[in-house]
């Protein structure tokens, strides 16, 4: 099996180029992380980051043949010849595959994503109904992998100042629990042209996302509860 | 905050109403000029003179250029990185969404005179 892969060492090359693999021996149900390791075999220069495996940890998101995606959980059987591995688009490339997540994670704290209450702390659990806590279903699974936000043109044109996709889906997760008391606060530093109204509902965020959540829904629920408080 | 609120939350709301206004206005107006269109140009500049028609048209102006206002800044804002640049388009824009209302405004009363 053939692959391209992006190769960039800052200290040696002056620009990127694509390097040629071939792969022998694929194995039945062999995932992209596992012939990546292969072919670090062939060639130890190769550099990307991988840990757990198995779609849990988000380390390993790379662009295959123009798509987001993580390496453990993409079959190499279902991926057209030559497979075409690059660093995620749009944010600095530290070297080969990895790339330098600090913005992504900038943007990740932005949105505070944590509880935020102004009641005493309880002599017990803070307790929620099954229903409150359905709602918090499709949000929490996040793994912050950067799939979706780095492959979204509006956190490409502006990564310093948009959240981003991943950003407000934890911004919703937060919004809509039951526990959380800062929903002013949490509305009033998502408005303005550059925060929630730089999304243009382009939707290749939910379209890469490995977990199967939808960035541009939650974004959506944002916008409608952020018009309710403002009438 | 509040200017930023204008820019943000109510630039998107008032995006999303005058569009549907606009759908209405424009799938009326090709309604009219396919199935009773007016017989001349002074029935067509009665038609435009009568009050309801007067404000529903100017209405439909006003939505056109605040819709294409808010477009054009989420545009240059996008793809304009240069602070100088994108002011003087911004400026530019304003000015000749501004034109042409006063221009609407100039055609839609002047209708209104005999």
């Amino acid at each position: 099996m053939r692959f391209k892969i992006y190769r960039y060492n800052p200290d040696v090359d002056k620009e990127p180029y694509m390097q040629e693999f071939v792969l022998e021996h694929v194995k039945p149900g062999m995932m992209l992380r596992e012939a990546l390791i292969e072919l670090k075999n062939q060639d130890e220069t190769l550099s990307f980051r991988h840990s757990c495996g198995e779609g849990v940890c988000g380390s390993d998101g790379v662009n295959i043949n123009g798509l987001n995606g993580l390496a453990c959980i993409t079959p190499i059987a279902e991926l057209a010849e030559p497979v075409e591995i690059r660093p995620f688009p749009g944010v600095p490339v530290i070297r080969d595959l990895v790339v330098d997540m600090s913005g992504f994670y900038k943007q990740y704290r932005s949105v505070k994503p944590f509880l935020i209450r102004y009641d005493p702390e309880p002599e017990v659990e803070n307790l929620q109904s099954p229903e409150e806590r359905d709602k918090l279903d499709g949000l929490y699974e996040c793994i912050l992998c950067g799939c979706c936000s780095t492959a979204c043109p509006s956190f490409w044109w502006n990564p310093d100042k948009f959240p981003g996709p991943s950003a407000l889906l934890q911004s919703w997760r937060f919004l809509a629990d039951s526990r959380d008391q800062a929903m002013e606060e949490r509305l009033d530093a998502l408005d303005g042209p550059y925060k929630l109204f730089r999304c243009h509902t382009i939707m290749n965020c939910a379209y890469v996302c490995p977990k199967g959540l939808n960035p541009t829904k939650a974004i959506g629920h944002i916008k409608a509860l952020m018009l309710k408080h403002s009438v | 905050m509040s200017s930023r609120r204008v820019s943000g939350m109510q630039a998107w709301a008032l995006q999303r109403i005058t569009a549907l206004y606009l759908a209405l206005y424009i799938s009326y107006m090709i309604g009219l000029f396919i199935f009773a269109p007016p017989a001349s140009y002074d029935a067509w500049r009665f038609w435009v003179a009568q009050p309801h028609v007067s404000m529903a048209m100017l209405l439909f102006f006003g939505s056109l250029l605040f819709h294409a206002w808010v477009g054009i800044r989420n545009i240059l804002i996008d793809y304009i990185k240069p602070f100088a640049l994108r002011l003087t388009l911004l400026v530019l824009t304003g000015l000749g969404l501004l034109a042409c209302g006063v221009w609407s405004l100039e055609v839609v009363i002047s209708a209104r005179i005999v």
